[in-house]
């Protein structure tokens, strides 16, 4: 098979793959969504001492803390509340149809091995955007007595703007792709073979 | 292998960092995006004389529906990705640049047909709109950047394999 039309197949296989998968991923993501929300939650309470816990409902995440923030009543006095942030699975999760339908796309050697390991790395890159998304929100979304409470830095609150937006516009869909591109490097040297003898053997060969 | 992926996503963090300036994007991303409201509608009018455009938005006269062109939905972010494969890559100067236009040219092309489609999918049926619009598109425009930058690496080896030829038979 020649290069170009092994592009043009592995371009519509993934895209008919995308097409097909995304609808059924849509359709049980409150189920796909709980494992992720949970290992989530569960590394922001390790981490934080102001994480007090989290719950999950369908696709929504909730972390609860102890940052406390006064809400005005409509009498002019004000109650006491918790800052509790929420993210929805779904924002996070969507690369995971992707690497799916890459690695069908390309169909690599060994895909039964390296399909659940590249799963396995996605499913740790939504736990990581999900937690950014929530610290994202309690550092620069809540008001300046939250953020007091932190402890944290002015130099951390600006990493976690920049991390949160770079991973809602490009880690949770690139990711995907640089995991399938580094699982079947193979795929991708043979279309540049020039380039490919300049650099060290690649490990397997391209399966088509 | 490693030394393209350490420089790709170096080079992405730096274009990206760059994007989120304030002056980048009132002085080049909003313009940007407000152009492509304008082409969508040109593209449309043809076809739909009630859509109309204005700043960043894309609206129906006739219905009322419209939708704003927002970061996100404007290309820009998948064509940094673009970039940076391109210019990570070891290839002539001549070849990444052609790399560059051709695949932001690509890219802003697919996103026309996204940012016309969900306008009549919002139109049909906002349920499928949200989906199409927060993750199917979002997919679909990455691939497209993927596949453009295959297609440019395949063109700029055998680019690069036919000067050698013909450095080799001229010897």
């Amino acid at each position: 098979m020649t290069a170009r039309r092994r592009i043009w197949r592995f371009g519509l296989v993934t895209l008919f793959a995308t097409l097909l998968l995304m609808p059924a991923w849509y359709w049980v993501a409150a189920d796909l969504a709980k494992p992720v929300l949970s290992v989530a939650g569960w590394s922001m309470t390790r981490l934080y001492s102001w994480a007090s816990g989290f719950s999950t409902d369908g696709v929504i995440g909730q972390l609860h803390t102890s940052l406390s923030v006064l809400i005005p009543q409509p009498d002019g006095s004000n109650a006491l509340g918790f800052v509790a942030p929420r993210v929805d699975y779904r924002m996070h999760g969507y690369g995971m149809v992707l690497l799916w339908a890459l690695f069908l796309g390309s169909w690599p050697r060994r895909i039964w091995l390296k399909l659940p390991l590249a799963t396995v790395v996605i499913f740790l890159v939504e736990v990581l955007t999900i937690c950014v998304a929530w610290l994202h929100q309690v550092l620069n979304l809540s008001e300046a007595a939250v953020f007091i409470q932190t402890g944290h830095s002015t130099l951390a609150q600006e990493v976690v703007l920049f991390l949160f937006h770079f991973d809602l516009y490009i880690t949770t869909v690139f990711a995907p792709i640089l995991v399938w591109a580094a699982f079947d490097w193979p795929f991708v040297a043979a279309l540049a073979p020039s380039q490919a003898r300049r650099a060290p053997a690649a490990p397997d060969a391209p399966a088509s | 292998m490693v030394r393209f992926f350490l420089i790709f996503i170096a080079l992405l963090a730096v274009l990206f960092r760059i994007d989120m300036l304030d002056s980048v994007q009132a002085g080049f991303v909003e313009p940007w995006t407000d152009l492509l409201a304008l082409l969508s509608a040109g593209l449309i009018q043809p076809f739909d004389a009630d859509v109309h455009s204005y700043g960043r938005v894309l609206q129906s006269t006739s219905s009322g529906f419209g939708v704003s062109i927002e970061p996100g939905c404007n290309g820009v972010e998948a064509a940094i990705v673009l970039v940076a494969a391109v210019l990570a890559f070891p290839a002539s100067w001549k070849a990444k640049l052609i790399g560059v236009i051709a695949g932001i040219v690509a890219i802003q092309a697919v996103n026309l047909v996204r940012i016309i489609s969900l306008f009549y999918i919002g139109q049909w049926n906002f349920a499928v709109f949200e989906f199409a619009h927060y993750y199917l598109w979002q997919a679909l425009i990455m691939l497209d950047a993927l596949v453009t930058w295959l297609v440019w690496l395949h063109w700029t080896d055998k680019r690069k394999a036919r000067r050698a030829a013909i450095a080799h038979d001229g010897a």
